[in-house]
């Protein structure tokens, strides 16, 4: 069991990683909100493996509140980006 | 906890993990933006599903179970209303497309409207109006002056005559304009001169137009097969250009 959860997290490091690279390639703001967004979620779902690996089922709770937040970060993004599009 | 369920929370949570890698692989390697959104979408759906299940096989508790489902409902919510947000805001922003992309229903259209003037050519107008508003494209009012009328007239009282087909013409092409500004579009207008079928093609072709919209002929009661052969002029002339759209108004 314990080397799935290393594996696991292995796995989600590395896609931070990839999103991080989207993060800081661009091109536009788009894309990196889009990025930021996925990033948030592999955040939630690293938590979700910590609460496995821990047996801690409280990290369930940030792993809603990361995920809310994600959600939230990305409306408000996109509602910043368009209101820029028609001054 | 028996073997089963580690079995399954291990297949869950692996299962989970592949899909967040690849949608991170896919955010990394795909060329546009609306491409990577379509790979970001698996993160949440089936990554953190994946994951989520895993937890709730894993502990098995109400409390647990509970709270999973509500997260589960909450993402499967929610991550439809913010690609669509993002998507929405990075086409109003303009965005550019992978350049090899095929089909792109949303994209700018050119719309030509060749207008004869006159109380009916009013509907004609308004389809055109109508068209360019809901694809958000540009509208050009394109006039014609048959000059073929001119040929069997004398210098003098052709030049005169055309002096005045063109006043005329100018006063259709501002009235269309106004209808199109009274409609809160923006449009500009052609004058061209030449035979009819033959000049409404050729700017079709200069501008690039995507939809052509054009009135029914109109002819005396009973000659109505004269409309139907300009009409299949007109749509000879644009054979060559497959991509345009004849739209035609009565």
């Amino acid at each position: 069991m314990t080397w799935v959860l290393d594996l696991a997290l292995a796995g989600l490091a590395i896609a931070l990683v990839l999103c991080f690279i989207r993060v800081l390639r661009g091109p536009t703001a788009h894309d990196r909100v889009v990025a930021l967004d996925n990033l948030s979620s592999t955040v939630a779902g690293l938590a979700g493996v910590y609460a496995i690996r821990l047996r801690e089922a409280i990290f369930l709770d940030v792993l809603i509140a990361v995920a809310l937040l994600g959600f939230i970060s990305t409306v408000a993004f996109a509602r910043y980006l368009e209101r820029g599009a028609h001054p | 906890m028996s073997t089963v369920q580690e079995a399954l929370t291990a297949a869950l949570l692996l299962a989970g993990v592949f899909f967040s890698l690849v949608a991170a692989i896919g955010i990394v390697r795909l060329p546009d933006l609306y491409l990577r959104m379509h790979a970001a979408s698996k993160t949440t759906t089936l990554g953190l599903a994946g994951i989520l299940l895993a937890v709730l096989v894993y502990f098995g508790t109400y409390e647990v179970i509970t709270k999973v489902v509500i997260v589960l409902l909450f993402l499967f919510l929610t991550a439809p209303v913010g690609a669509h947000m993002i998507g929405r805001s990075a086409y109003v922003c303009g965005v550019s497309l992978y350049p090899k992309t095929t089909r792109y229903d949303l994209e700018r259209v050119t719309v030509v409207c060749a207008t004869r003037g006159g109380p009916e050519s009013e509907a004609v107008h308004a389809r055109a109006i109508e068209l360019a508003k809901e694809r958000g494209g540009e509208l050009i009012f394109l006039h014609v002056l048959d000059t073929t009328v001119l040929s069997g007239l004398g210098e003098k009282e052709g030049a005169l005559l055309l002096r005045q087909l063109r006043a005329m013409a100018e006063a259709v092409l501002r009235s269309a304009l106004a209808q199109a500004r009274g409609a809160g579009v923006r449009a500009r207008s052609e004058l061209r001169e030449g035979e009819v079928s033959r000049a409404i093609a050729a700017f079709v072709r200069e501008a690039d137009a995507d939809v052509l919209v054009v009135g029914y002929p109109h002819t005396a009661p009973g000659r109505e097969h004269e409309a139907e052969e300009r009409l299949w002029r007109l749509l000879g002339g644009l054979q060559e250009q497959e991509h345009v759209r004849l739209v035609v108004a009565r």
